[in-house]
């Protein structure tokens, strides 16, 4: 397998000042050492404010980190310095679904416009192969051409996630990065969006990061497995190893919680 | 005999021309000390029968019910003042969004103790009074397991997370000691551990003070994990009911299948990275239900048939509303 993305040393510092009576803030996130390979899926999970969010928006640099480096197929990118337009270097190898997929989204805009945006932007395309580009997405993510027209409150919780979803592989990313994806949404749609990730992994190739709850779609679809505990990764590795085998405490509560849940198979 | 027995529950909104029928012939019934768990997708009505239970229904929407009661005392021909004291001491309801359930000019500490029931709270003076208010505010909140009380009773509902005010909307239901909570599905959204510890809680209720609870999620994990018996709803039918056993093990409608299999959890077998299997379609929405069996469209069984509304059949207490169940092999 070929790595496709290394990141060294991110680190993140959150301080409040002390002010009166008040105890001072002090988060740190980081650092933070990983490397994908082509066409792995990798799940962070960990309790709430461990700094999955964060982390998975340093990763695409939707917010700048204090330190660390990123290299995105063999190209350096400095993590930290977004201030200055020199040294600030873009990629549309990498990109993210937000949180809550569907208020990520213009309402007063057609799903055509919110589809051409990244693609005015960040491509020097003529009108007509952006069009072009647009319609295959949404054919990819299982839409029709029409829904170019469509706003956001004509469509269903699963075609939003989809078109979230068009949004971002419409810069054809190799890395997709995810918050959350399936936590908002009904069962039979949720499996239907997990088929259309597989597949979709299946035939472009995709590296895919996301972070989620719901450890037993991370059991079925995730290869590797981080865990994070207060803004460090305390553990990691293969999926069926770190289910099996959880060695850090915050892991074994993890897996622990998650297993109580699930029914043991009965002799009968 | 059961605690809350609903029978043919109909649920007609008007919307200026015609009728909608958001609820049709919904049966639900909760047993005392039993936990009855609601399961559908978003939009099957899950949170109209709470709010047709609670009596919370706007004038526009026109309930009809062949009965509606609470330990046998009619709930819909019983007067405002009556049906308050109910809700007021027997039921507890969990909201669905609990940081615009509470109140956002009060504290959370404020809202908790005013729902302290007076019976509740010991001692002649005021004093001592407030001090009981207080100490029983306390030790809800750390029961439901929010660690930091002072900080948290002093804040207002937009200062906390939303799992934090989860959890606070249960201690404020479970504060006036009800013998019937329903929740609205209370883990959404929530982390792994959180959800098991909150589960955990409910059940031992269950069991210590024989709480009956109507658990309402589509979350079949903590479902199977916890309640007795299961109801599925689609669309606003009662599609199947029974024993939470009965129903992971035989399933008889293809609803009920297709939402087990979704859960990949459930499967031991099933290989890492397979296909999952799923109900293709959508839900449809209240302008454009289907009629007779709603779920026609999208059920791989369906047929000519399926136009009909299909009569609820009873195996036992196993009840389903199919034409072609899965038992029948032959279509």
């Amino acid at each position: 397998m070929k790595e496709l993305m290394q990141v060294k040393g991110l680190l993140f510092r959150h301080s409040d000042t002390k002010r009166w009576l008040k105890k001072p803030e002090v988060f740190a996130l980081g650092p933070i050492d990983l490397t994908v390979n082509r066409g792995e899926t990798i799940a962070i999970i960990g309790e709430n404010r461990a700094g999955k969010s964060l982390l998975a928006k340093m990763l695409v640099g939707a917010v700048a980190a204090d330190e660390g480096e990123i290299y995105l197929s063999n190209v350096s990118y400095n993590a930290a310095k977004r201030k200055s337009t020199k040294s600030y270097n873009s990629s549309n190898d990498i990109r993210m679904i937000f949180q809550h997929s569907s208020e990520a989204m213009n309402p007063g805009i057609t799903v055509g416009m919110i589809l051409d945006e990244p693609l005015r932007l960040n491509t020097r395309l003529s009108e007509k192969e952006r069009r072009s580009r647009i319609e295959e997405t949404l054919r990819k993510v299982g839409l029709l051409r029409d829904h170019v027209y469509f706003y956001r409150h004509m469509l269903s919780d699963g075609q939003q996630q989809r078109v979230a979803l068009a949004r971002a592989l419409v810069l054809q990313p190799k890395i997709l990065v995810a918050d959350e994806p399936f936590a908002a949404l009904d069962p039979s749609i949720r499996s239907q969006t997990v088929n259309q990730l597989l597949t979709l992994q299946k035939e472009l190739g995709l590296s895919f990061i996301f972070i989620s709850h719901n450890l037993g779609i991370v059991r079925h679809i995730a290869d590797k497995v981080i865990v994070m505990e207060n803004g460090q990764i305390v553990e990691s590795g293969k999926t069926e190893t770190i289910f099996r085998w959880p060695q850090h405490a915050m892991t074994k509560k993890l897996i622990m919680a998650y297993q109580s849940l699930v029914p043991q198979q009965k002799l009968n | 005999m059961p605690m809350l027995d609903i029978k043919n529950l109909t649920l007609e909104i008007d919307n200026g021309t015609s009728r909608v029928k958001a609820l049709d012939k919904v049966d639900l019934t909760v047993n005392s000390g039993e936990i009855r768990a609601l399961v559908g997708e978003s939009g099957s009505g899950k949170s109209l029968i709470v709010s047709a239970i609670s009596g919370a229904l706007p004038p526009q929407f026109h309930i009809t019910a062949d009965r509606m009661s609470w330990n046998g005392e009619s709930l819909l021909s019983m007067s405002t003042e009556q049906r308050r004291e109910i809700m007021r001491r027997d039921i507890a309801v969990v909201f669905q969004n609990p940081i615009t359930a509470m109140d956002p000019s009060a504290t959370l500490g404020e809202q908790l103790e005013e729902s302290i029931p007076d019976e509740l709270v010991k001692g002649k003076w005021f004093w001592q009074r407030r001090q009981s208010r207080r100490k029983s505010a306390i030790s809800t909140v750390h029961k439901v397991g929010i660690k930091h009380h002072r900080h948290y009773l002093n804040a207002y509902p937009h200062q906390i997370p939303t799992d934090i005010g989860q959890k606070f909307m249960i201690a404020m239901a479970l504060i006036s000691q009800p013998k019937l909570l329903i929740a609205d599905d209370p883990t959404r959204g929530m982390e792994t551990t959180t959800k098991t510890q909150v589960l955990k809680l409910l059940t031992r209720l269950n069991q210590t003070r024989s709480l009956s609870i109507l658990f309402i999620s589509h979350d079949l994990l903590a479902i199977s994990s916890m309640a007795h018996t299961m109801t599925v709803l689609y669309c606003g039918q009662s599609v199947e009911s029974g024993r939470m056993k009965m129903l992971r093990k035989r399933p008889l409608h293809p609803y009920t299948k297709a939402l087990l299999d979704s859960a990949p959890s459930f499967r031991k077998d099933l290989p890492p990275k397979s296909i999952l299997p799923n109900m293709d379609g959508i839900i449809p929405s209240l302008k454009h239900v289907p009629i007779g069996c709603r779920l026609g469209p999208r059920c791989p069984r369906a047929q000519k048939d399926c136009v009909i509304t299909p009569a609820v059949r009873r195996i036992h207490d196993h009840t389903y509303s199919c034409h072609f169940p899965l038992h029948m092999e032959k279509l």
